[in-house]
């Protein structure tokens, strides 16, 4: 008998197979190595019009056994300047979060996590998100007050940390 | 919580008046259980439970009057198991099933929505301009269950079905079971929808909605569906274990096989942890190996336990349902703290259920609270603890003093181990010093007195060279203040804490006793009932120490009267009994204890005495009024 696969094994398998059949644009996700399904590393590039534009971005994604029941966790491993990401570089987004620990309510339950939700809607929220910072609920105060006070400065700010993070 | 209770107020008011334009007859049950849980806030004796008579009331202190002929007020209680809510919550479902005349897990999920205020629900559903809205608005779908809710889970072999949660469809050759509510049709896969309302039943959340998300779908699952997944996976369950046993038995007979040969040929003893021991107990005589035959049946014993607790933790997990169940009994208990009150002891499923006062004068637990008495009281499994606060067992402090204590404690401890070895008081202005480094010639910074850090003596006198090494006799007749307060804390503090250390000491210790106790138990043939005096023993004493303990903090706050002294002189009986008793359990063969069972009794009941005597005496104290109104004022407890 072939050994029995999780339910998140099957799932991640699938979700793979379908990324690499029809990849998104401007975003590359694929497991760390072959044997282990559960980190994925994924480079999202900065999107256009934005400060953050020819920027690559490296990313972590750690999966929890229980996946897709709990959301995985996503960490920049390049250094970005942005309102929602802390500053060691996890990402603070609602469809990463599970419905039920918000006790403010800050984030309506639709947009958490669900079952349904999937890598590819993670990395397009997180894409879009990077255009489109929430300042509501900042990770990272510096930013979010630049973003808000001086949008100049922010813009110089994260070019800056894109060139160099470049190593150009 | 008070906003709730206003809410509730607020609208029991309004309801008469907006329910008497409606049609009478469809309304008349209502009104009328309106009226009833209307007449008073803390009128509890309509409420649930009371039916139930098969638990005896309890109450909170032993005696009404303390022998000095203070009214302790006591509280009245009973003990219940969160089943008990369930039956009670299923009869408040029927009622509302009654009016609405929807499924019942319809009205169950309605009710919950509203956090079982039922007058608020109806009112809401009553004025709603169109119910079937109203009810989608709330996660039901308002069709009627068909009779057999079996159908919903459907066995597929379509090919273009997929489940949205693993990926995964049925192919012709592997047909996969799939299931969906009743009213939205969204299709999952078995497993994955049992694992999903398992993963929510672990989280605590209840009326768990569709899973489906791409639009959101808010229909909640109500509990016949639960119970029709439920089954499923205990039927799925059920027929996993038995191939898994089946297999393990295979591969254990062999094993066993073996085993017994090499026991036959070798005549070599070596037990592992199995169940078989006491087959084999037969078989061997010599007394050597029936040492290691009796350690072997004390192990099984220990095993047997734990299988015991895992037992229980599995029933209240075991299927969805139950584990359903338990999350809403534990919820209404945390939304009606005021009538129920969970056992904060770990591991204790046990709920005590509020029912009224031995009192004219108190009303509720926060007049009893002002009144500085204590409503201790014991779960089914005689777990103590205070009904007022949830803390564990605290007699004689009352919550407030409790909580100003706590405080301070934590504000205080750790530093104050600091400042009494790091700094000194200023000898004319009393504020702490800290020496970081220098001479010794110091200027106190506030009030800029000169003077020397170690005999703390005026410089002036010192000149250019140090003349403090000769000896003064402490005639310091400026005792700072703050410093004496300071040590008057940390003598409290120490004896609250020596109490605490030897109260957890004492309990590891009788831990391995009972331990022993049991193997004496099987050793000798004594019956279990001879040997609960003892387990008896060991509650009377813990809790005894941990009155001693509270009675420190006690103390520390009471202000200096004749009261105080008396309550010293009981504390002092007290803690003479509980060192006689530790002492015994220390001293005591194991061999021994039986023979001295007399003894273990008598030392406990008047150890018990002396703690009642002396928790009277503490209630005593508030006697006199002036007392009272000193030590409210001082410590401004309102």
């Amino acid at each position: 008998m072939p050994p029995k696969f999780s339910t998140a094994h099957k799932r991640l398998l699938r979700e793979l197979k379908e990324i690499t059949k029809n990849p998104i644009d401007g975003i590359i996700a694929s497991p760390l190595n072959d044997n282990d399904l559960f980190h994925w590393r994924c480079i999202i590039t900065g999107p256009n019009d934005t400060p953050y534009e020819f920027g690559i971005f490296e990313a972590i994604l750690n999966f929890p056994s229980d996946y897709p029941l709990s959301p995985p966790t996503m960490k920049f491993l390049t250094p970005i300047f942005h309102p929602n990401i802390y500053k060691d570089g996890k990402v603070c987004i609602s469809i990463l979060h599970s419905p039920g620990n918000d006790p403010l309510n800050y984030e309506s339950a639709d947009e958490r996590w669900g079952p349904l939700q999937s890598i590819e809607k993670i990395l397009l929220s997180v894409s879009s998100m990077i255009a489109d910072p929430n300042p509501n609920s900042p990770a990272n105060i510096d930013a979010a007050v630049l973003w808000r006070n001086n949008k100049d400065k922010y813009n110089e700010t994260v070019k800056k940390l894109v060139i160099d993070s470049l190593s150009l | 919580m008070t906003d709730d209770d206003e809410y509730f107020e607020d609208f029991s008011d309004n309801s008469s008046i907006e329910l008497s334009g409606v049609d009478e007859d469809v309304l008349g049950n209502e009104l009328s259980s309106v009226d009833i849980s209307d007449s008073g806030e803390y009128e509890f004796d309509d409420g649930p439970g009371n039916t139930d008579s098969s638990s005896e009331i309890l109450y909170s202190f032993y005696k009404s009057r303390t022998s000095g002929g203070i009214p302790t007020h006591r509280l009245k209680y009973r003990n219940i198991a969160l089943d008990d809510i369930q039956k009670e919550l299923e009869k408040d479902v029927k009622k509302v099933q009654n009016m609405l005349q929807l499924d019942y897990g319809k009205c169950l999920n309605l009710l919950l929505q509203y956090s079982w205020n039922e007058h608020k629900m109806l009112d809401m559903y009553m004025n709603a301009p169109n119910h079937q809205d109203y009810l989608l608005k709330n996660g039901i779908y308002e069709a009627k269950f068909p009779e057999d809710l079996s159908r919903l889970i459907s066995t597929e072999t379509d090919e273009n079905i997929l489940c949205g949660i693993c990926y995964c469809g049925p192919t012709k050759d592997e047909p996969m079971n799939f299931f969906s509510m009743y009213g939205c049709k969204h299709k999952f896969c078995t497993d994955c929808y049992i694992q999903y309302l398992k993963n929510k039943n672990e989280s605590g959340s209840m009326a768990i909605e569709c899973p489906f998300a791409d639009p959101k779908c808010h229909l909640k699952i109500t509990i016949e569906e639960l119970n029709v997944l439920s089954e499923y996976n205990n039927k799925m369950e059920e027929k996993h274990f038995y191939h898994k046993k089946q297999e393990e038995c295979n591969l254990l007979s062999e094993e066993q096989i073996k085993q017994m040969y090499k026991l036959d040929s070798d005549s070599e003893f070596e037990f592992d942890e199995q169940l078989d021991v006491e087959d084999d107990f037969n078989n061997t005589v010599k007394t050597k190996e029936k040492m290691k035959i009796d350690e072997l049946v004390y192990d099984f014993h220990t095993i047997i336990q734990q299988r015991e607790r895992e037992e229980i933790d599995k029933k209240r997990n075991r299927t969805i349902i139950s584990k359903y169940w338990y999350n809403i009994g534990s919820r209404y208990c945390t939304i009606n703290t005021k009538k129920y009150k969970h056992c904060p002891s770990p591991d204790c499923d046990n709920v005590v259920q509020f029912i009224g006062f031995d009192s004219d004068i108190v009303a509720n637990i926060e007049e009893l609270k002002r009144l500085l008495m204590i409503p201790l009281v014991r779960c089914k499994s005689n777990h103590q603890f205070c009904f007022g606060c949830n803390e564990t067992a605290h007699a004689p402090c009352p919550c407030k003093v409790v909580q100003l204590w706590k405080i301070k404690c934590e504000d205080d401890s750790e530093t104050l181990n600091w400042i009494q070895t790091n700094t000194k008081d200023c000898p004319r202005c009393h504020s702490l010093i800290e020496k970081n480094g220098g001479c010794n010639h110091m200027t106190c910074k506030s009030c800029t007195y000169n003077f020397c850090w170690i005999c703390l003596g005026d410089w002036t006198a010192h000149r250019n060279n140090y003349r403090c090494d000769k000896y003064v006799p402490n005639e310091d007749s400026d005792v700072s203040k703050v410093r004496e307060s300071l040590e008057k804390y940390m003598f409290y503090f120490n004896h609250f804490n020596n109490q605490r250390i030897s109260h957890d000491k004492d309990k590891q210790i009788l831990e391995i006793f009972e331990n022993k106790i049991k193997e004496l138990q099987i050793n000798s043939g004594v019956s279990w009932i001879e040997s609960v005096f003892y387990k008896e023993c060991v509650n009377a004493l813990l809790e005894c120490r941990e009155s001693l303990k509270w009675s420190y903090a006690f103390l520390f706050y009471i202000p200096n009267c004749r009261g105080k002294q008396l309550i010293e002189t009981a504390q002092w009986q007290l803690s003479n009994k509980v060192e006689q008793l530790s002492r015994l359990f220390e001293d005591v063969e194991i061999g021994d204890v039986i023979k001295k069972k007399p003894m273990f009794l008598t030392i406990k009941s008047s150890m018990v005495t002396a703690q009642n005597v002396f928790l009277e005496t503490c209630i005593d104290i508030f006697a006199d009024k002036h007392t009272l109104k000193d030590f409210v004022q001082r410590w401004n407890i309102k």
